[in-house]
């Protein structure tokens, strides 16, 4: 089966790259290896929380120069607008703007400031059922992306990612076999080490289906509340584009957005859903530009 | 002994790999209607270790699972958490199965005889004294309707009808029925041959194919299954190229389940066993063959994923398929079990959350006002048909409908 894209991670970024390309007439398929961290969505999308010196922000439009991967998308306020939109469009209602940050209490008691909150989260109905928003959010994000017209590959796994003369030239899946599907252009979305989009050996850390290459963000000590765990900003290196790398050069047809991407530290910046699908329509808009679909 | 099974376990099941992430609970169907059931992360994982120790961990509130595996597509630590249930049951189970298990799960021993008598059969299985009897005496749900059987069997239809057209053919393929198609529905079975013959591949069958064991497994039966699976394995072995089928159970069982439950090695043929689907899709895919439709075709259908099919991550080839149809219709359903699993809601204590489990599957087939719903699973046509009152059609049934056969033929 061919595709014009085929997307490899069904989290937040990759629906909302696979919902913004499908929207357009892209077809799309999304293969996606169990469930992603989306899950475990409480029901609130940061967009920047805190700036480089750990300062909260409360206009993150205002605050997003310099900070890690947004520096590489055209427009950011605009971005954040369509991802709001898109939300909408997949039936979600949320509470509030990138404008401005809100605040909300954690489970732990602390404020911190946030982008949207979902409302109407559905209560969690059953004593183990800890995940109702993230549920709730993925499955409307699921069933929008099939309404375009998307395909989803559900509980499958990409593997051996080929590429030949700096392109991706096949993949094959773990049910499928290879061939089965193709694609023009990919996109890498297959998130970091809770999703196996990154995996670590004693060794190294690799990215397991092209080989990409992977580089960790110089860390920053002199900050130690917000010290970043050391492997925070481990993620696969692209160029200005999101074009992945492979030896030091871009890889003309592969493309990565959310949380593999090097040097994204979300806990640091509280911007984890803002990079998954800014950086997630950004490589769409790329991709479409590129290919002038 | 002990360590053989420990390394086992946790090469092939990947019980180490369970991040406790909980996510599989949200997907489970039993977990969500009954909270008796501790779900596949404690039935899976967690206990497994507990029972890896000492046997006298098996709790017998195992057999609530469905061995439906959307558990398995939902976890992220690739787990294979329903192998885990499934091995437990079979390893540590120690009841004897009831008569009644004995006659759900020997579906081609009761299916040859009830396919003698069939108007007998199906008459007297609709009578309320006879669902009564079985319901009190045997444990069968007296709510369940019956599937059909037919007078026929497909394996002696086929043999007068339509195996010596099959020579004609130089390209060939062989067919694994099995009991569903043979005893009660062999409809699908001259579906299938229809559509191959039109692609100008000619059909064989096995020769002497068993039941592939599925119900026998999840009926105490793993030995049983076992010798059949031996003899499938052999038959299939016996003749070149693919096997292919019309049911998503039967290929699950014996390209999965063969080796991973009941140790029967299929590594030789197991690429060669698929559904017809996936072969179909491929073909078109290549371009070797080519389909005509028949003029002005017009339909609604809503496809449900079959839980064997999402397992096996072949739903595509389907909704593909489906999508070159001109003139259809299609919904694709949310991917939810419709709660049969087999014989499990045949059974009186599992009735209730049976329908439970299906009733978001059910409401969504309400909605979408289909005029059939398309699956690759047998019992999910029972379940659906009797409780959401739309007629189920296997993808290849509604191709062979949509065909215009003739035509098909010529450009093959
Ligand atoms: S989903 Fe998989 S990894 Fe998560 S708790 Fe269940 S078995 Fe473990
Ligand atoms: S196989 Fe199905 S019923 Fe059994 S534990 Fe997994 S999700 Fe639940």
């Amino acid at each position: 089966m061919k595709f014009d894209v085929i997307i490899i991670g069904g989290g937040l970024s990759g629906l909302t790259c696979g919902i913004s390309l499908s929207s357009r007439g892209v077809r799309t398929a999304l293969v996606s290896a169990g469930q992603s961290s989306l899950y475990f969505n409480t029901g609130s999308f940061d967009l920047l929380g805190w700036d480089a010196a750990g300062k909260p922000v409360s206009e993150p439009l205002k605050a997003l120069e310099g900070i890690p991967v947004y520096r590489l998308l055209s427009g950011a306020g605009e971005l954040a607008g369509r991802a709001e939109k898109l939300l909408r469009d997949a039936g979600l209602e949320f509470e509030g703007s990138a404008e401005s940050n809100s605040y909300r209490t954690t489970p732990l008691g602390i404020r911190r400031p946030c982008w949207l909150v979902l409302k109407n989260v559905p209560q969690a109905v059953l004593p183990w059922d800890k995940s109702g928003p993230g549920l709730h959010i993925q499955q409307a994000l699921v069933r929008r992306f099939r309404s375009l017209g998307g395909l989803v590959l559900v509980g499958d796994a990409a593997r051996d990612g080929k590429i030949e003369n700096g392109r991706v030239t096949g993949i094959s899946t773990e049910k499928l076999g290879s061939g089965a599907i193709s694609a023009s252009r990919y996109v890498l979305a297959s998130g970091s080490f809770m999703n196996r989009g990154l995996v670590s050996t004693a060794e190294e850390v690799h990215e397991p289906v092209f080989g990409s290459d992977v580089v960790s963000a110089p860390v920053r000590t002199d900050l130690d509340v917000f010290a970043p765990q050391p492997y925070m900003g481990f993620g696969v290196a692209t160029d200005a584009s999101f074009r992945v790398l492979k030896d030091g050069s871009p890889v003309s047809n592969l493309y990565a957005a959310g949380q593999i991407l090097a040097g994204n530290d979300p806990i640091k910046y509280g911007n984890a859903e803002g990079v998954q699908m800014l950086s997630a329509l950004q490589v769409a808009d790329n991709i479409i530009k590129e290919a002038a679909l | 002994m002990k360590l053989i099974n420990q390394l086992k376990t946790m090469a092939g099941e990947n019980l180490e790999k369970c991040l406790k992430c909980t996510i599989c609970t949200a997907y489970c169907p039993v977990m969500a209607v009954d909270p008796m059931y501790p779900g596949p992360k404690q039935a899976g994982p967690d206990q497994e270790r507990f029972r890896l120790m000492d046997s006298a961990y098996f709790d017998d509130v195992l057999k609530m699972c469905l061995n439906c595996g959307r558990c398995e597509t939902a976890c992220p630590g690739g787990v294979r958490i329903p192998d885990i249930i499934q091995r437990a049951r079979i390893q540590y189970g120690t009841h004897a199965p009831s008569l009644r298990d004995f006659i759900l799960a020997n579906t081609d021993l009761m299916g040859s005889v009830a396919t003698k008598m069939a108007p007998v059969v199906n008459w007297t299985v609709g009578l309320k004294p006879v669902k009564g009897i079985m319901d009190g005496v045997l444990g069968i749900d007296h709510r369940r309707s019956f599937p059909k059987y037919a007078g026929r069997t497909f394996e002696s239809w086929f043999k007068r009808e339509a195996a010596p057209a099959q020579a004609g053919f130089a390209k060939k393929v062989r067919y694994f029925h099995g009991c569903y198609v043979n005893y009660n529905y062999p409809r699908l079975g001259q579906d299938f041959v229809a559509v191959m013959n039109a692609l100008g591949y000619g059909v064989e069958l096995l020769g002497g194919e068993k039941c592939c064991g599925v119900a026998l497994i999840a009926n105490g039966q793993a030995e049983h299954a076992r010798r059949n699976a031996e003899r499938n394995i052999g038959l299939i072995k016996a003749g070149p190229g693919p096997v292919l089928t019309t049911s998503s159970t039967c290929t699950f069982t014996i390209r999965d389940e063969y080796p991973n439950l009941l140790g029967v090695d299929n590594s030789a043929v197991r690429e060669d066993v698929g559904l017809a689907v996936r072969f179909i899709s491929s073909l078109l895919e290549s371009g070797e063959v080519r389909l005509a439709f028949k003029q002005g075709f017009r339909k609604k259908v809503a496809y449900h994923s079959a839980c064997h099919a999402e397992l096996l991550g072949w739903t595509v080839y389907s909704i593909d398929l489906l999508r070159r149809i001109p003139g259809l219709e299609l919904t694709v359903l949310e991917s939810q079990c419709c709660g049969i699993a087999g014989t499990y809601g045949f059974k009186k204590e599992n009735y209730r959350r049976s329908q439970a489990i299906g009733e978001g599957l059910f409401e969504q087939i309400r909605t979408a006002a289909p005029e059939a719903v398309v699956t690759e699973c047998e019992t999910c046509k029972w379940q659906i048909e009797m409780s959401a009152g739309v007629p189920v059609q296997n993808p290849v049934s509604l191709l062979a409908e949509a065909l215009d056969l003739e035509a098909t033929a010529k450009l093959n």
